[in-house]
């Protein structure tokens, strides 16, 4: 419920701007003005980073690095200015240990791979148990082929303990990837812990920031400077099919070429060819030029809002929102219940009521969530469930749109009760 | 709700619900000739059937089915299993593609008839289509590995009759 205060305060006016910078919160679906609460797969497109890629595409667009005519050496200049920014912001040493990737997926792909090559037989890759498939999978088939060990971190009580970790770790143990936050369970990992304990043992630490960059702490240094860190431009307001891979130089030398094509080479014999140096070693062909531009964009309007005040909002909408769902018949919270662990990300289900048949409910009220194993199936695995039903609010959704979302679940409860749909 | 109310109220109609509440032919065939296991990667839903065939495999004599899903494809399998159990394998296998066609709109609606027909409804939500027709493609593949397996045993017990050098043909023909 909001209050005449509320409404005239620092936090409603902000929440307004950035609201207006998202033109599909002004689309109804199914006659319902649309609440998206599907963040956490994706985020929405801000019209400044629209802006951004069309003024580009519209005024400096062509290759880049290929030509000496002028609009190259915009593009190029436009291209390589965003990477300096990003390495410049996350604090990285220099803007060489920025690659640009099509996504999350990719550059934890471009790692295992890379990684796993270089290790003998025998050696351990550990991940944990909430990891998101883009975090698991290319470790356990890169292992695979190289008969190295792949480790699983099991939870307690649905948390990821350090002593966990800690114990999982052998002199044998090589690399540990972690997701910072959950994406089904909405925790906040303790990585500056972990990361702590994995340097401690020399091991490579890689970073899945995929679902923690839009959530304020924009600095390697936040998540324990990690040796590795990976994450997605869409996650943030990016266009599609951009990323990041961070590394630290020296490692990131080591890392063979996972394309081959144009720009990533220095000479081309017909038997033999040598690499560019880093970063574009990494970047075979020509790039998602505008998408980079785009993500540049997403990336400075995003580190520029007013986190104090957002950040105390998200954690009203976790309070509460952990609150109102308890609240609800038959309704059980996957993940900490305890706010200081977790964020605005909520997986739940109802007893009775398939999470399909929920999202469709909640559809036709105007409410997009997610339903299914959120590419988490190892976690859905140990949670039991093939599926659950996500609600992933972001520091941009209202206290309003919480309190009709589970309205709306109410409803759907008492819609399929009454029919007598459920299943017990 | 309204609108939304009556699109809701045409996907689960009270016929799919109470194949959801109370699903036939629920269970598995202890000594079937063959099963099968569907997989939805989307939501996680599985639908696995067990079918017993007559003995020169062209009727469906009991089919079973058990899994976890949604409302939706669970109605759908329970629909399925009446609509099937005790028909010539052709037919069955024209019943699939009968579904597939509707929910692609390649098909008039009218083509479903009994409980089948409150199916239909969920053309209207697309994202759902795989939710129906994930039984319906389980029991093709059931069927296929049935009559494959049925193959390679006629053709093994006459491997075993004519001895092992002998060769048989795709045509039936003996080469020894």
């Amino acid at each position: 419920m909001s209050t005449a205060l509320e409404n005239t305060s620092p936090l409603a006016w902000n929440l307004k701007k950035i609201r207006s910078q998202f033109a599909v919160l002004n689309r109804s679906v199914n006659e319902k003005p649309l609440i998206y609460l599907d963040n956490a797969a994706t985020f929405p497109k801000p019209k400044i980073v629209l802006d951004a890629v069309r003024e580009f595409s519209e005024n400096h667009y062509s290759n880049i690095r290929r030509s000496v005519h002028r609009l190259s050496q915009e593009a190029t200049e436009a291209y390589e200015g965003v990477r300096e920014s990003f390495a410049k912001d996350l604090g990285a040493e220099s803007p060489s240990e920025i690659i640009f990737t099509s996504g999350t997926t990719q550059a934890l792909n471009i790692l295992a791979s890379g990684l796993c090559s270089q290790l003998q037989a025998g050696d351990e890759i550990v991940v944990t148990r909430l990891e998101h498939h883009a975090n698991f999978v290319p470790w356990q088939q890169w292992a695979k082929k190289y008969n190295l060990v792949f480790k699983i971190v099991e939870l307690t009580d649905g948390r990821l303990e350090v002593g966990s970790v800690k114990a999982a770790l052998t002199k044998k143990t090589k690399i540990l990837s972690v997701g910072a936050i959950s994406n089904v369970l909405g925790s906040i990992q303790p990585i500056v812990e972990i990361s702590d304990l994995a340097k401690k043992s020399g091991i490579i630490f890689v970073l899945d920031a995929a679902q923690i960059v839009a959530h304020e702490s924009f600095e390697l240094k936040n998540w324990g400077f990690p040796d590795f860190c990976a994450f997605s431009g869409h996650k943030m307001g990016s266009p599609n099919g951009i990323g990041i891979l961070y590394g630290r130089k020296k490692l990131l030398e080591k890392l063979p070429p996972y394309q081959f094509g144009g720009d990533m080479i220095l000479e081309v014999n017909d038997q033999n060819s040598s690499w560019n140096e880093l970063p574009w070693r990494l970047e075979a062909g020509t790039p998602a030029i505008d998408a980079v531009i785009g993500f540049g964009a997403a990336w400075k309007w995003m580190r520029g809002l007013p986190w104090n005040e957002l950040k105390a909002h998200q954690k009203d909408l976790t309070i509460r929102g952990l609150d109102l769902l308890a609240g609800v018949p038959g309704l059980k919270i996957f993940g900490p219940k305890d706010f200081r662990e977790r964020t605005s990300i909520f997986s739940f289900e109802i007893e009775g009521l398939h999470p399909h048949d929920l999202g469709t409910f909640l559809d036709t009220q105007g409410i997009a969530v997610r339903a299914g194993h959120h590419c988490a199936q190892p976690l859905h695995h140990a949670l039991g469930r093939a599926a659950t039903t996500r609600a992933s609010f972001s520091f941009y959704n209202t206290h309003e749109e919480l309190s009709a979302f589970v309205e709306a679940i109410q409803a759907a409860r008492n819609y399929f009760l009454k029919r007598g749909a459920s299943r017990i | 709700m309204g609108e939304s109310t009556r699109q809701l109220d045409h996907l689960y109609q009270e016929i799919l619900l109470d194949h959801y509440r109370d699903p036939r032919n629920f269970g598995e065939i202890p000594d079937a000739d063959c099963h099968s296991q569907g997989f939805n990667p989307i939501c996680g839903d599985k639908v696995e059937v067990s079918l017993k065939f007559s003995p020169e495999r062209k009727i469906l004599l009991d089919g079973k089915f058990k899994g976890q899903g949604c409302s939706i494809c669970m109605a759908s399998a329970s629909m399925m299993m009446e609509e099937v159990n005790g028909k010539p394998l052709n037919e069955i296998l024209d019943s699939v593609q009968c579904i597939r066609d509707v929910m692609q709109s390649k098909r008039d609606d009218s083509s479903l008839a009994g409980d089948l027909a409150s199916l239909a409804g969920v053309k209207r939500f697309p994202v759902r289509i795989k939710c129906v027709l994930l039984p319906w493609t389980t029991l093709k593949a059931a069927i296929e590995k049935g009559c494959t397996a049925m193959m390679k045993h006629t053709l093994d017990e006459l491997q075993a009759k004519l001895g092992p050098d002998s060769f048989i043909t795709e045509d039936g023909e003996q080469i020894s």
